[in-house]
């Protein structure tokens, strides 16, 4: 049996369907991301399994044992909240010591495992300060330290690193990896921002209306998205729906009716039948921009926005009505394409994938 | 320029002199009054001598009617405001915790009993505490009663409208501080292995200090003050009262002199309670909270 596992969860606010998992297992040590927009019921599963959310049915198992219907204190589990929720009264040390408080451990054993726990979040020194004397990453590494001082079976982080700026935020996704690793604890991680979930996890669950759309290593959610709605939301890609209206085996070239442009020709590997709608996902790194046709098969279109990147330009094209981005990383800034200019756009048959649904 | 500039900066002083002169006429120039009247005399048939003499400060404390009377007042302060914590508590954690359509309902019903009286209050309760009132007929009638009990004319009765007078102004005082606290507060401290009675002791009550405090401030100096209460209801055990007293060297006596005493002697004890009291809250450091420092 898996460390974690769920099993039929499910949860109805109000004929509102918030959570609805068949199956999820997670393996000791395994950093997981629950990753969907809002109201994807992301939060509401990590709330359950927390304990302050009861669901109607279904089971939970933590090392084997059900905690489905364990009260929550029992549960041996740790919950940094996005608002880090510190006790304002509390200084940082008595914060960090709290769930030592119930277990059975003598004072200097207290003593010892929250300078331990100082000392890995980085914030020795500080253990007589107020939160409200905290920096906002400070707080969040408090809140870090009390979760894990206690050795719990699982950590839970709700959206722990959203409140931070950008920089801040970058820098605290490496230490809470880092943090993660030391102590290689069950961790289970709840956000929106499909970045954080892809460079943290080792494995990603992709959430869409309560359901399970998508389990997988954050390389193969972004490499292989099952469906348009993981495609669309993992990163910023071109979803291009149309009908095959030939195809050239020998050459791997399709062409392709949309319901929105003219038909255009795409390379791909995959076998599609003439007839059949489909959607293609191109990835905007994956296109080739040249002022002239490279190869039989270019596709002309006209800029219709562009912005620097620094590292890369960031071009939207217009082909009819059709709209594509792409990602040019061989920044020549003196010889960028403007606004208006025409342009033959190649595709590369490793960046295009076929989804059905 | 530079005079502008000053002024411009002190502008706010000027703002100051209105309630600054109210607060002079009003209160400071009576209370050097009512100090100057207590080191007077009072001629029985002449009224007000104006000499400077201990003598009633003397008699006020080497007579154990007027200690005892003291000591009951603020004893009655204390045990008032702790009743009045207790049924006002959960009045205002329901409030702070009930969604927006009740929290409507019950501010309403907190706040009605502020537009009447007070003397109409103390009336309504003498229909329902008196020997035919409702409260007895009812234990009467469940036979827990023999025959009425006197809840009027006695301490119990004092306490028992003392408590309703200032359960609403408690809890008002109170919902502010248990709104502050946070719901992912009380999670984490769940979470990390507290239970009920833990998350009450270590989170809500520390974190709802400064609404039991100024709570427990204003209540205290309005049952220490108030004469109204055991004159109508408190009979002989309402002129142990210090207030009442008061009351009567005033309109009873004409005993100016001594009045103010007993006022003077009553201000410096329970001002100098509410200073010691709030000193060692704050020395318990569960003052430090206050929201706005907090991030967020």
């Amino acid at each position: 049996m898996a460390f974690v596992e769920i099993k039929g969860l499910k949860k109805t606010f109000k004929n509102l369907v918030a959570t609805d998992i068949d199956h999820l297992e997670i393996e000791e040590g395994e950093f997981v991301s629950l990753l969907g927009p809002s109201g994807c019921g992301k939060t509401t599963t990590l709330r359950c399994i927390a304990g302050s959310i009861e669901p109607d049915g279904g089971s939970i198992f933590v090392r084997g044992r059900e905690i489905t219907h364990v009260p929550i204190y029992k549960r041996k589990l740790g919950l940094v909240f996005q608002d880090y929720a510190l006790f304002p009264h509390m200084t940082v040390f008595d914060n960090v010591a709290y769930g030592l408080r119930y277990r059975d451990i003598s004072k200097a054993e207290v003593k010892k495992k929250v300078s331990e726990a100082f000392e890995l979040v980085g914030l020795v020194g500080f253990e007589d300060r107020y939160p409200h004397q905290l920096s906002g990453g400070q707080q969040q590494r408090i809140a870090f330290a009390r979760s894990v001082v206690y050795e719990p079976d699982v950590l839970l982080l709700d959206e722990p690193l959203s409140n931070l700026d950008f920089k801040l935020r970058k820098a605290m996704r490496f230490e809470l990896k880092r943090m993660q690793r030391q102590l290689n604890i069950t961790t289970i991680f709840v956000t929106h921002d499909q970045q954080e979930a892809l460079s943290l996890s080792d494995r990603v669950v992709v959430m869409n209306e309560g359901k399970i759309e998508q389990i997988g290593t954050p390389n193969e959610i972004y490499e292989n998205p099952i469906s348009v709605f993981v495609a669309d939301f993992i990163g910023s890609t071109n979803i291009i729906r149309g009908v095959v209206t030939h195809c050239d085996v020998a050459k791997g070239i399709y062409e392709v009716r949309l319901s929105s442009s003219p038909t255009i020709s795409i390379p791909f590997k995959e076998r599609v039948k003439v007839g059949e709608e489909i959607n293609f996902i191109i990835k905007p790194e994956k296109i080739d921009l040249g002022r002239t046709p490279r190869g039989e098969h270019a596709v002309e279109g006209k800029i219709s926005g562009a912005s620097y990147l620094g590292s890369a330009f960031n071009y939207q094209i217009r082909i009819g009505e059709l709209k594509l981005e792409a990602l040019d990383s061989q920044v020549d800034y003196r010889n960028r394409y403007e606004i208006g200019d025409s342009i033959f756009l190649t595709f590369d048959p490793e960046g295009v994938k076929v989804l059905r649904r | 320029m530079d005079l502008r500039n000053y002024l411009k900066k002190r502008i706010y002083l000027f703002f100051l002199v209105p309630p600054l002169m109210v607060l002079t006429v009003f209160l400071l120039i009576p209370l050097a009054i009512l100090l100057q009247y207590s080191f007077s005399t009072h001629i029985p048939g002449q009224g007000l001598k104006m000499v400077f003499t201990l003598s009633n400060y003397l008699r006020f404390v080497t007579d154990k009617y007027y200690l005892n009377g003291l000591l009951i007042t603020l004893g009655t302060g204390l045990l008032v405001v702790i009743i009045t914590l207790l049924f006002a508590y959960p009045v205002a954690y329901l409030y702070s915790k009930a969604s927006f359509r009740y929290r409507g309902l019950l501010l309403i019903m907190l706040l009605s009993p502020f537009y009447t009286n007070v003397i109409v209050k103390i009336y309504g309760w003498m229909v329902i505490l008196g020997r035919q009132g409702i409260v007895n007929k009812m234990l009467i009638n469940y036979n827990l009663l023999e025959r009425p009990f006197e809840f009027l004319y006695s301490y119990i009765g004092v306490i028992i409208i003392m408590v309703y007078v200032h359960v609403p102004m408690m809890t008002l005082l109170l919902i502010g501080p248990i709104q502050n606290i946070k719901d992912s507060w009380i999670e984490s401290a769940r979470i990390c292995g507290a239970r009920n009675l833990d998350v009450i002791k270590n989170i809500i009550l520390p974190l709802s200090v400064p609404g039991i405090l100024s709570g427990a401030i204003i209540v205290y100096t309005a049952v220490i003050a108030a004469f109204i209460i055991p004159l109508l209801v408190g009979g002989d055990w309402g002129k142990r009262f210090i207030s009442v007293m008061m009351y009567t060297h005033i309109n009873v006596t004409q005993n100016w002199a001594f009045a103010s005493t007993i006022a003077v002697i009553l201000i410096i004890t329970s001002l100098s309670i509410i200073i010691t009291f709030s000193r060692l809250v704050k020395s318990m450091k569960v003052g430090v909270l206050v929201s706005e420092k907090f991030n967020r």
